[in-house]
């Protein structure tokens, strides 16, 4: 070993880094060796020397400086990405739940034609959905009650209610000042027939499952127990108990319309989002497919037959747009983005307010119902709110759609008026009264059918 | 190596989104690290736009921190390295030590301001000399005794940083205390 290498050692030693058999061996050596113990003075002297040079604090301001930049630059860091993985599950969730309700809804809509009974079974059995997260009940107290019949039933015997509708079970979730999550108690007031007479109870359910739908909320809930004002159990739910004890109500969410767009947006399975006036322009549609037409002077939508071959301008060729001919001329789809349904002036993106778009929105527009060159496409008008006859977006999608009622759809009005067994709110289901309606419209020009004749009621 | 409760519970509040828990790690960490830069850079200005830029980097990063290390280990190295970019970045620009000194008339150590009592049996003539020294060293030298010496980091720690073997490491260190004996005794003639 040079000299070198052992004054390496020594070092090490005095760092602590060496093996124990090393160690050993270098104790016995410097035990004999006068010049390493005047080396490893040395060596611890100057180590010392390093260890005590003054640390200085950190200028009083680092901290605040640092929150102030992470407060400008990373608001909210955590949660942000909290939230943005949130709304990517939401945005998911939303899109698989759109793109299966809209197979939902071609599919029902042939069952609808065909064997309306069958469908409203159907229906009524879909507000039967297995369970597939474990109860986790968080019922609250209940308050002081008021005096009771004593002639209440027995616990867990079954009770007649009265008076408990799902509309109350929505209007009570729609008092909660929070959207309800999987676990939380749902009270509702009730009464029950007892000799005394008609006794106020309170139906405690479990919220077992909440899906988001664009803008609507569906609470699935268990009915778990059957109480007492007095907070007494007259009917206790059974682990094993059947799925008739679940109840599925459906609630209208709020909803901005950047935050319609980001749902819009994250659908893949639609080639183009755009607003249409529910009426009478929606009956035109179905009415007037035939004819060929195209937007009057005002961009006012009416009839916009397909034909096979049509196609739509790429946004980006909005200028272009303006001429009608190279309308008829691109065969690319359409590339729109989505961006704002509450505010259709609001510039769509990379276009701005040209001259072009009036036009091209239009175009677009009647193209959005009236092409089928979006192949196979899926066109959703939403939103009574929209302004009459003005294109708020389209979205082109090279992704693949899903095969929405192959070869069996023809435009139904008569669906658009059915009215679900289950009886939501009217309000509730003219979404995908619409929804069903344009995206069959689509699917019909797809499969080359051109009679979307309305069929009467 | 047992990351502490304490730490453990802050990273947990700052991923939850708790601004003033991340404060409280800054609060806890900022001294030792923005000590251990003073002597690495060389700068107290590089040394607090580092230490800032480290703390930054850790919150973005927070949750890739896997909790195999201590928080300030994870955190040193972040600011090891963001130290090295900057003395690639701003090499013979920075304000030394000396530079602070004369720009704002204050001495860059107030001594009675250091994290370690011990250092106060220290002159500050001796400390000037020392960290003369010290900053008269070949970077790879002066990192490694700083980080031996000032951090207390193992070897094998040392040279997962600068990214060279233990063997390299040991030399360097030894070689770093022997420049720096060499270099005091030569002032101490002067």
């Amino acid at each position: 070993m040079s000299t070198s290498d052992h004054d390496e050692l020594l070092s090490a030693f005095l760092d602590g880094e060496l093996s124990p058999d090393e160690m050993r061996a270098l104790e016995r050596r410097i035990a004999s060796s006068p010049r390493d113990r005047e080396l490893l003075e040395e060596l611890t002297e100057t180590s010392q020397a390093i260890r005590l040079l003054r640390r200085p604090y950190a200028p009083p301001e680092l901290r605040t400086a640092i929150l102030d930049q992470i407060d400008q630059q990373h608001p909210a860091l955590a949660i942000r990405s909290l939230s943005r993985s949130w709304r990517t599950k939401q945005a998911a969730g939303w899109s698989a739940l759109t793109a299966a309700g809209l197979l939902l809804m071609v599919g029902t809509w042939a069952l609808l034609k065909t064997d309306r009974p069958g469908l409203e079974a159907k229906l009524a059995k879909s507000e039967s959905l297995p369970l597939a997260r474990a109860q986790t009940p968080a019922e609250q107290p209940l308050p002081r009650p008021p005096e009771i019949a004593a002639a209440a039933p027995m616990r867990s015997q079954p009770v007649q209610v009265v008076g408990l509708s799902k509309d109350e079970i929505r209007r009570k979730i729609a008092e909660l000042d929070h959207h309800p999550m999987p676990g939380n108690a749902i009270q509702i007031p009730a009464s029950i027939h007892t000799e005394a007479g008609e006794t106020p109870i309170v139906v405690v359910f479990t919220v077992v499952d909440v899906m988001h739908a664009m803008n609507q909320m569906q609470v699935l809930v268990k009915k778990q127990q059957v109480r007492t004002l007095d907070n007494r159990v007259l009917e206790q739910d059974q682990a094993n108990s059947p799925d008739s004890q679940l109840t599925a109500v459906t609630l209208e969410l709020a909803m901005d319309g950047p935050e319609m767009a980001a749902i819009l947006n994250s659908i893949s399975a639609l080639d183009a989002v755009m607003y249409v006036e529910d009426s009478p322009q929606q009956t035109l549609l179905f009415a007037e497919t035939d004819a060929q037409s195209k937007p009057d002077s005002a961009g006012k939508l009416s009839s916009a037959a397909p034909k096979a071959g049509d196609s739509v301008p790429r946004r980006k060729d909005a200028d272009a747009a303006a001429e009608p001919e190279m309308l008829a001329a691109s065969e690319q789809p359409t590339h729109f983005e989505f961006q704002q349904l509450a505010d259709p002036a609001a510039p769509l993106p990379g276009n701005g307010n040209g001259p072009g778009q009036a036009a091209a929105e239009r175009r677009a527009g009647a193209s959005g119902v009236g092409n089928d060159s979006l192949e196979p496409s899926a066109t959703i008008a939403a939103d009574q709110r929209a302004p009459k006859e003005t294109l708020s977006s389209a979205r082109g999608m090279s992704q693949p759609r899903p095969a929405a009622a192959p070869g069996n759809a023809v435009a139904a009005p008569r669906l658009a008026a059915g009215s679900p067994s289950e009886g939501p709110s009217t309000s509730d289901w003219d979404r995908a009264r619409k929804f069903r309606a344009i995206i069959l419209l689509k699917q019909q020009h797809r499969e080359g059918k051109t009679h979307l004749a309305p069929e009467a009621d | 190596v047992i990351v502490t409760s304490d730490d453990l519970r802050l990273i947990e509040l700052s991923l939850a989104g708790n601004r003033d828990a991340f404060g409280e790690l800054v609060l806890k960490h900022q001294d030792r690290l923005y000590g251990t830069l003073v002597h690495l850079l060389g700068s107290v200005h590089d040394a607090r736009d580092v230490a800032q830029d480290a703390f930054l980097l850790a919150y973005e990063k927070l949750g890739t921190f896997r909790r195999e290390s201590s928080f300030y280990s994870w955190l040193f190295r972040i600011a090891y390295n963001a130290a090295i970019s900057r003395r690639r970045r701003e090499r013979g620009g920075r304000v030394s030590l000396d530079a602070y000194r004369q720009q704002t008339g204050q001495e860059p150590f107030d001594p009675g301001q250091s994290t370690d009592p011990a250092s106060q049996l220290q002159s500050e003539e001796s400390q000037e000399l020392v960290r003369e020294a010290l900053a008269s060293l070949a970077e790879e030298y002066r990192d490694a005794i700083i980080m031996k010496e000032i951090e207390g980091l193992r070897y094998e720690e040392i040279a997962s940083l600068q990214q060279c073997p233990i063997g390299t490491i040991r030399s360097r260190i030894h070689r770093a205390r022997q420049l720096l004996r060499e270099k005091l005794e030569r002032i101490q003639m002067k």
